[in-house]
């Protein structure tokens, strides 16, 4: 194993450690990212594996591969982030609405 | 009908300068005024002491969309029989109100749009820029909207409790104007437009929207009718 391999498995195991922390009461991100993480760690290893998976998908090269489902895993992770921050949004601007309404004055009531 | 039922809705975000200037030129028709200051860093408040009006504020500024909802809520609240949208940056005329609302109180509308290019005098006072923006606007709010009115982008509009009541904007920021083109042809609203005058002060352009902006604006549209 080089400098390279020993590098990266500890940068996945300290983002796996990451997810576990911040998806306490998350059981299905958790299997996931379980599944996710020992798949990197197996890949990083055994860097064949990926490039037999490739060359029995038609894609050519293992990194391409990996390469291809990340842009997809990326673009699913802003689309799912970008429907939570709207969400939040909504809601922060009701709550800043209804107390905005609440406390409205009329003109008598200012100075 | 009482003119005080009638509420002119003002949101106001960092408006100092002509915020005043503006509700003065409102008070002589007797109209309910609504400040919604959203979320300014200038103090408002101190522009608006022994005027006549009814103020609310936003602690954060969340755009003029969700400043507009506010104010309308507000005056549904307050027993509003007519609602208008205008501008705090003295863009709109005050004297265009009552063409504005006719079509309402004649009840041949639930809500007017105000509209720079149905009179001639109107269209040449259109900086030759802007009319070309507003006219690509017009295009792109048409094929997403489905509604094709003279004036994509007229902040100054007006409509009756049952429009207003209806049009919950969550388009917190621009997108708002094509929000509520979507709005009024879900809820098979009764819609006119009306020719309204645009003063375009130096101050005015200067605080008016970068065409980027406009392509932000759709995207907003696209991204939030998707998800």
């Amino acid at each position: 194993m080089n400098t390279f391999q020993i590098i990266l498995i500890i940068a996945i195991v300290f983002l796996f450690s990451l997810y576990m922390i911040y998806f306490k009461n998350r059981l299905v991100i958790r299997l996931l990212m379980m599944l996710i993480f020992s798949s990197g760690i197996i890949i990083t290893i055994f860097p064949n594996i990926s490039s037999k998976i490739a060359n029995l998908l038609g894609v050519g090269r293992g990194v391409d591969l990996i390469f291809y489902i990340s842009i997809v895993f990326g673009l699913l992770g802003f689309i799912v982030l970008y429907s939570k921050y709207r969400k939040m949004e909504i809601m922060l601007t009701e709550l800043i609405r209804k107390e905005s309404i609440r406390t409205s004055s009329e003109p008598n009531e200012r100075k | 009908m009482n003119p005080k039922e009638i509420f002119i809705v003002i949101p106001c975000y960092n408006e100092k300068k002509m915020i005043r200037q503006t509700i003065t030129s409102l008070i002589p028709f007797g109209y309910s005024i609504i400040v919604v200051n959203d979320g300014s860093t200038q103090n408002i408040e101190e522009e608006l002491k022994l005027l006549s009006v009814i103020y609310c504020k936003h602690r954060i500024n969340l755009g003029q969309g969700a400043a507009l909802r506010t104010g309308t809520e507000l005056a549904l609240q307050k027993g509003a029989n007519i609602i208008v949208h205008f501008d705090s940056d003295g863009q709109h005329s005050a004297t265009d109100i009552q063409n504005l609302i006719e079509p309402i109180v004649t009840n041949k509308s639930d809500i007017v749009i105000g509209s720079r290019f149905l009179n001639k005098d109107d269209i040449n006072a259109i900086p030759t820029k802007r009319r070309a923006l507003l006219k690509v606007a017009r295009i792109v709010n048409g094929l997403l909207t489905g509604i094709w009115l003279s004036d994509a982008h007229n902040g100054f509009r007006a409509m009756n409790r049952t429009a207003a009541a209806k049009l919950k904007i969550k388009e917190n920021r621009m997108a708002h104007a094509s929000e509520i083109f979507i709005l009024m042809k879900k809820h098979k609203l009764r819609y006119s437009e009306c020719p309204t005058h645009i003063i375009y002060t130096e101050y005015s352009q200067e605080k008016g929207q970068s065409p980027f902006n406009s392509i932000n604006i759709v995207i907003d549209l696209i991204l939030n009718k998707l998800l």
